[in-house]
């Protein structure tokens, strides 16, 4: 994990500071060089003057600043001097030069790229560091002042039928009448290939399932595959989704690796994996295994010892994806097929945890897609509905995905935690600003849970 | 214990919304990059249909496409979003004359927040026009709260705090691109 640059600041005030988009622009007194940081203080670079007063009684004291490439710090350093700071000093290069030089970054995120040349696979990891601004998705709609819409739209008859089942194949009808017009939408499932294995320690489970959606006039396709380990030391769950560009190609896919090991830290680890070249089905999961490989190693060379416990979930994930890529090549060759574009996020955390965090964030970009409609009939009240919508929707959606992460991971769920996921996706709205946003933002969601429940 | 039956069905409700609305917006604009709305929509429906039927994977695979789904669309989406804005900024802003004195029924429509932000600037306008959507909001959520026999004024406060910051950026993006416009009447 990014140990927070700032451990001396409250939490809430290093929160909103991430919020505001500009983590790279801090400035800090640290002893950098072993990583540990005695006293920092993390700012936007134009809030440097304002804030001045928090960094006096270190005037005389040694100050190393630094930014993401260096010019920032470079104007921090100027202000600073210009306020009688005597030993300032730029980090030249900035915290991209400190990487490229091999000193210690302490993270267990990472962004990992993966290049496929022949037979050799190239593989990049890179520490998430940075605050990654989302951008709102605003809509910014400014309605005609002329709307008269009037919205008397009251959804009524929501039917879910089973109009056919048998044991590899199932269709469901969705349908729903909307000022006396009836929708419908087809969800038809079909199992094309399954596998079971069962031993003293493990239980292993694979699924590859088609589901086609029809709805009005628009059909879509696309194939999952679920593979599930259960066993006494750990619980694995491996989940891909593809889209399909053709006949002979996936479009994309997308594979979500869970894995929890008995005994395993606190700490939560999280990487995200891209591949910049088109790969088939086994040989993703063979690449992931690789890549869960050098992520293990690169744990295990960790002087911290927290750090080197994840080294044992990712040796699990390199096991397990390996099994796969053999099974999907040996049983199913038909689907074995090329995957233009593959993107994989690892997790090392309970399954339930990272099931409702992935369902969050998903969720609540689907609101913020969704708010744009939604809030389209308000004329000049647009700004007003659309936030409104977006929280409402965040809130609800907190609770239905930690309902839906337990159930998915066969827990139960409590009252109080219903309503602390419902009071942290208002608080965080699905983490907007990525990872370090989450990580920021939960220690502020359990107090406030806390005050709550 | 049982499902969140209110969070589901109030975003069912939102979900069937999305996908009128957006059949709408296709009519008007005639622009079939709306009909990503049903989809949306229809998708939301279905994960909580299966969620609710014991589908839970499923329903979780379902939520992973649509993510996928508005991930590759936003962009789109986006930019017609912004098309069809900018279409109806330059007619508004045509019909004001921000010179004009101000009356306090002109803050029913855009007419007086041009003019307020003409005069005091975006920021002030949009920290004016936040704090005024902060007190609507707040006064539905404590009633809906109140009414539901949930009221905590956490919940209120959180929530209000939230939907205003994003009320303030959204606002204050749109205000001071108009005030931008090289042809505003002044």
């Amino acid at each position: 994990m990014w140990r927070s640059p700032s451990p001396n600041l409250p939490r809430t005030r290093a929160r909103t500071l991430l919020r505001t988009g500009n983590v790279e622009k801090f400035f800090q007194k640290s002893k950098i060089r072993y990583g540990v940081k005695t006293a920092s203080l993390k700012a936007i670079l134009f809030e440097l003057e304002k804030r001045i007063g928090e960094l006096e009684e270190y005037v005389n004291d040694p100050i190393i600043v630094y930014c993401k490439a260096g010019s920032r710090s470079q104007v921090a350093c100027e202000i600073l001097a210009t306020h009688g700071f005597t030993k300032v000093h730029n980090m030249l290069g900035g915290i991209i030069a400190w990487i490229e030089a091999g000193y210690p970054i302490y993270t267990t995120y990472h962004h990992v790229t993966v290049n496929v040349e022949g037979k050799h696979v190239i593989t990049q990891i890179e520490p998430l560091l940075l605050y990654q601004t989302g951008c709102m998705s605003c809509g910014c709609q400014l309605c005609a002042q002329d709307q008269t819409y009037q919205n008397n739209n009251t959804p009524s008859n929501v039917t879910v039928t089973t109009v056919e089942q048998d044991e590899n194949h199932k269709e469901t009808l969705v349908t729903y009448k909307v000022n006396d017009i009836t929708y419908e939408a087809t969800i038809t499932q079909t199992l094309l290939w399954s596998h079971r294995k069962e031993n003293a320690k493990a239980n292993i489970t694979a699924k590859f399932i088609s589901t086609e959606i029809t709805a009005e006039d628009i059909s879509l396709q696309f194939y999952s595959l679920s593979y599930k380990v259960r066993h006494e030391e750990y619980n694995l769950t491996l989940l891909t989704t593809l889209t399909l560009l053709d006949s002979e190609t996936y479009n994309s896919s997308f594979t979500i690796v869970n894995c929890a090991p008995a005994g395993k830290s606190e700490l939560t680890s999280l990487e995200l994996v891209k591949f910049s070249s088109s790969v088939t089905l086994s040989q993703q999961y063979a690449i992931l295994g690789k890549v869960a490989k050098e992520v293990s190693e690169a744990y295990k060379k960790s002087e911290d010892e927290t750090f080197k416990q994840l080294a044992k979930g990712y040796r699990i994930i390199e096991k397990e994806a390996e099994d796969l890529s053999k099974i999907v090549e040996k049983q199913l060759q038909d689907y074995d097929k090329e995957i233009l574009e593959s993107r994989a996020i690892f997790i090392d955390s309970e399954c339930s945890v990272a099931a409702s965090t992935i369902c969050s964030a998903v969720i609540t970009g689907m609101g913020a897609i969704a708010c744009i409609w939604i809030a389209s009939p308000c004329g000049m009240w647009y700004p007003v509905c659309y936030a409104a919508c977006l929280v409402a929707w965040a809130a609800a959606s907190g609770a239905f995905c930690t309902w839906l992460g337990n159930t998915l991971c066969g827990e139960e769920t409590t009252v109080k935690q219903l309503g602390c996921g419902a009071a942290c996706e208002v608080i965080c709205l699905g983490c907007p600003g990525g990872n370090i946003a989450c990580i920021m933002c939960s220690p502020l969601c359990e107090q406030v849970c806390e005050q709550i429940f | 214990m049982d499902p969140p039956y209110g969070a589901i069905v109030f975003l069912a409700v939102l979900s069937i919304l999305v996908a009128v609305l957006s059949v709408r917006q296709t009519r008007q604009t005639g622009n079939k990059i709306h009909y990503v709305g049903v989809i949306v929509g229809c998708l939301m429906l279905s994960i909580f249909a299966l969620a609710l039927l014991g589908q839970a994977l499923l329903a979780f695979i379902l939520l992973v496409v649509g993510g996928l789904l508005c991930i590759a669309m936003l962009p789109r989406v986006m930019a017609v979003q912004k098309r069809e804005m900018d279409k109806q900024l330059t007619k508004a802003i045509k019909e004001i004359d921000l010179s004009e004195p101000l009356r306090l029924k002109d803050f029913l429509r855009w007419k007086g927040w041009l003019k307020l932000a003409h005069r005091w600037g975006a920021l002030k306008t949009a920290g004016i026009y936040s704090i005024l959507g902060a007190i609507i909001l707040a006064g539905i959520t404590y009633t809906a709260l109140r009414a539901f026999n949930m009221m905590n004024v956490w919940l209120v406060a959180g929530y209000t705090a939230t939907a205003t910051i994003v009320i303030f950026i959204l606002f204050y993006r749109q205000i001071s691109k108009t005030l931008e416009k090289p042809d505003k009447s002044v």
